[in-house]
């Protein structure tokens, strides 16, 4: 590949969307433990009921929270995944800026203003006439 | 108690404890007994004496019991202290034991579900399985099943309206911790989108937006100078924070040094008086980002500047410059000295007084400093550009930068400069008030108008090294004098020294060429003299009746000898002293003024 930052970009690319598909998958699972039928069109008991009620929060709060960790739900999720996946694309947002806010940094260093020598050289020369006006004369 | 028991203190008595006395220690003691002081007046006081008199009996020997008992609460208090650690020791084996316990029966809760759970997913289940479990007992070896109902169809019913709600609400609670979430996002998003246009408004102005160093996720900007000295180096970073509303916070970095002394001050100083100071203006209220990062730059700049200028005056001493240890003076003779510190801001309504000319040269002098410390920093730059020394054992100890010298020889030489050309003006109108002609031309600080100024450096280099000014004087009698003054404070000089050539016909002074002289009283001499000489040389010209005696300043007449005229110069004027031999000298003076009669009128017709 001749573009070197192919590898950045699809690693970004990834973070976003792997942060999506978190998103989506506990939306996903809240939709589905919305039913109160079960897949036998039966109505589920209150038992089965209540754990699902309290998956749903659990979900939810995943999602927004990132404090809330539910270790116990059975959703194939590793750890890292189930913590601020909203958050987590705030942060890129920022780290996106910052990369393009620095990225530009290096043409600055270094640069004389050329207007600054052009003034020097404007004030310098008053500065001689100015001292070195001669005083008096030899044919009064 | 055993009778024979020596019933003896060797103790000494207990010294009162200005702890106990003492002011902060009273009122914490009387706040424990009584309260606060609120609404405590003296009736109230009175009467709580009152009151209490039968009570006050009680707490008569107090103190004395008090330290008693402290002194064997201190006895007691170190035989426990044995029993404290082992008392610890104990309460610390104990508490494992329970964590021990507690850590045993959750694994085993552990393990009890995690069995449980493989029956349905095996390999969720088998992760959380302690290896002792797996190896006793298949996984999924548990089964459990849900009790078969007897599918009531009243529970049914209420089963159903129970999931509806508690689903309902449920999902209803998500929503909220959601919008939440995303409210709370969406306030984040805008402080961060508020934070950036700032950053990129500070950015814009052109300053540098940096990492800050040793701090992960915190930007800053870079305000200090690059090619600072070491000791300000690290300075100048200031860390741009987020705010509570998403402006930019910096954190406080110094604008003000102590006293909030931030800014370079010259002053002239006459005979001790103040006769003009610089200005020190700076945008000292406003509390924008903008505005403090600037002021921050300021005061870096400018206590950098002073560090530098005490640095190099200290090294000075023997050429008039006096250091203390927050000014410097440098002396410029005459009574006059120019005293550099550190002071506030002025406050906003300050303008400088520009008909005041020892102000506009104490801004003058601040304004050279500050130009004098970017040219520098411009030098240090291009040092660093080329390849590095080689190493040595010895430790490289910068010199100090020149600043302070430059600027000196400059006031110095324009001291002694304009002396020139006062004496020279005054001794013109002098020969002249005495019928005669002279002239005199100056050319102030010649070498600097040499170099071809074409950027920065070649502009300040034009001024920095030795100055010389050149002055052609035309006397009377064909002389004429060229006084050449160079002032520099290294060697040879350390001052001003005047290389002073007469050239004329030899006739009435042998003495001819260059002579030098380092000090203006020398050089103000030699020029009364060669004017002396010269008007010796005129009045032979011009007059010949009139005979110099031996190439001295005297004359005398060819007509009569005893008749005689010496001419000396000095600082009043020219001085024509007429007498005859045994007779009565008299004395005219020219100083300038216009006395309508000249040197020929006092020759043709003498009234002596």
């Amino acid at each position: 590949m001749s573009d070197p930052t192919q590898g950045v970009r699809s690693g970004l690319q990834g973070r976003v969307n792997n942060n999506l598909d978190i998103l989506l998958k506990r939306f996903e699972s809240i939709i589905e433990l919305a039913s109160v039928y079960d897949k036998d069109r039966i109505v589920k008991d209150r038992t089965a009921t209540a754990v699902e009620a309290y998956q749903i929060e659990c979900h939810a709060s995943s999602m927004a929270s990132p404090h809330f960790l539910c270790y116990f739900l059975p959703l194939g999720l590793t750890n890292s995944s189930q913590i601020r996946a909203a958050e987590d694309l705030l942060a890129l947002t920022r780290s996106l800026k910052e990369a393009w806010l620095f990225g530009q940094l290096g043409s600055e260093l270094g640069v004389v203003d050329e207007a600054t020598d052009q003034i020097a050289r404007e004030v310098g020369e008053a500065l001689q006439k100015l001292a070195t006006k001669k005083v008096g004369g030899l044919d009064q | 108690m055993n009778s024979n028991q020596l019933l003896l203190s060797l103790k000494s008595w207990p010294e009162d404890d200005p702890e106990l006395k003492s002011v902060s220690s009273l009122i914490k003691r009387i706040q424990d007994q009584r309260g606060h002081f609120r609404d405590v007046n003296e009736s109230i006081l009175r009467s709580e004496i009152e009151e209490g008199r039968e009570v006050d009996a009680l707490f008569g020997n107090s103190p004395v019991e008090e330290n008693e008992e402290g002194a064997s609460n201190s006895v007691l208090a170190a035989g426990e202290e044995l029993d404290r650690v082992t008392q610890l020791k104990k309460a610390k084996e104990e508490m494992s034991e329970l964590v021990g316990y507690a850590l045993n029966d959750a694994l085993f809760g552990l393990d009890y579900v995690s069995l449980l759970v493989s029956l349905h997913s095996p390999e969720a289940g088998s992760l959380s399985m302690s290896p002792v479990l797996k190896r006793s007992v298949p996984v999924g070896s548990l089964g459990f099943d849900k009790v078969q109902r007897k599918a009531d169809p009243k529970s049914v019913k209420e089963d159903l309206a129970i999931s509806h709600a508690w689903k309902v609400e449920g999902l209803n609670s998500a929503a909220d911790t959601l919008m939440g979430a995303s409210k709370g996002l969406g306030d984040e998003v805008e402080k961060e989108a508020r934070y950036w246009e700032h950053i990129l408004a500070i950015r814009e102005d052109g300053w540098v937006v940096t990492r800050m160093p040793g701090e992960r996720g915190t930007l800053s900007v870079r305000f200090g100078f690059a090619e600072s000295a070491a000791e300000y180096k690290s300075k100048g970073v200031g860390a741009l924070r987020r705010g509570e509303d998403g402006n930019v916070v910096m954190d406080d970095v110094a604008t003000t040094g102590s006293h909030g002394k931030a800014m370079l001050r010259v002053r002239v100083l006459e005979n001790g008086e103040v006769k003009g100071s610089s200005v020190q203006s700076g945008n000292k209220r406003s509390g924008s980002v903008k505005d403090m990062i600037q002021r921050a730059r300021n005061f870096i700049y400018e206590d950098e500047l002073f560090f530098e200028i005490a640095r190099e005056a200290r090294l000075m001493a023997n050429l008039g410059v006096r250091t203390s240890e927050d000014a410097v003076t440098i002396d410029l003779g005459g009574g006059r000295s120019i005293a550099i510190d550190m002071a506030p801001l002025d406050d906003g309504d300050v303008v400088l007084d520009i008909h005041n000319p020892d102000s506009n040269l104490a801004q003058g002098v601040v304004m050279a400093f500050r130009i004098l410390l970017s040219y520098n920093h411009r030098m240090s730059l291009r040092k660093r550009s080329k390849p590095p020394p080689p190493l040595t054992q010895r430790r490289v100890v910068f010199p100090a930068l020149r600043m302070v010298t430059p600027i000196t020889t400059h006031l110095l030489h324009h001291q002694h400069q304009l002396n020139l050309q006062n004496l020279l003006r005054h001794l013109i109108k002098v020969v002249k008030s005495a019928g005669m002609i002279a002239a005199f031309v100056t050319k102030p600080r010649h070498n600097c108008l040499k170099p071809v100024i074409k950027n920065v450096e070649t502009a300040v280099e034009a001024f920095l090294e030795r100055i010389e000014s050149e002055a052609t004087v035309k006397l009377p009698g064909g002389w004429k004098v060229e006084i050449n003054m160079r002032t520099t404070l290294s060697h040879p000089l350390y001052g001003t020294g005047y290389i002073i050539g007469t050239s004329h016909d030899g006739v009435s002074a042998r003495l001819m060429g260059e002579n030098i002289f380092t000090s203006s009283k020398e050089m103000e001499m030699y020029l009364f003299w060669c004017l002396e000489r010269s008007i010796v040389n005129e009045v032979r010209y011009t007059n010949d009746k009139w005979e110099q005696i031996a190439q001295s300043n005297e004359m005398w007449s060819i007509d009569k000898s005893t008749r005689r005229i010496r001419i000396s110069v000095d600082r009043t004027g020219l001085s024509i002293i007429t007498g005859t031999t045994g007779g009565k000298d008299n004395r005219v003076v020219w100083d300038g003024s216009d006395m309508g009669r000249t040197l020929q009128d006092l020759l043709n017709h003498p009234e002596w």
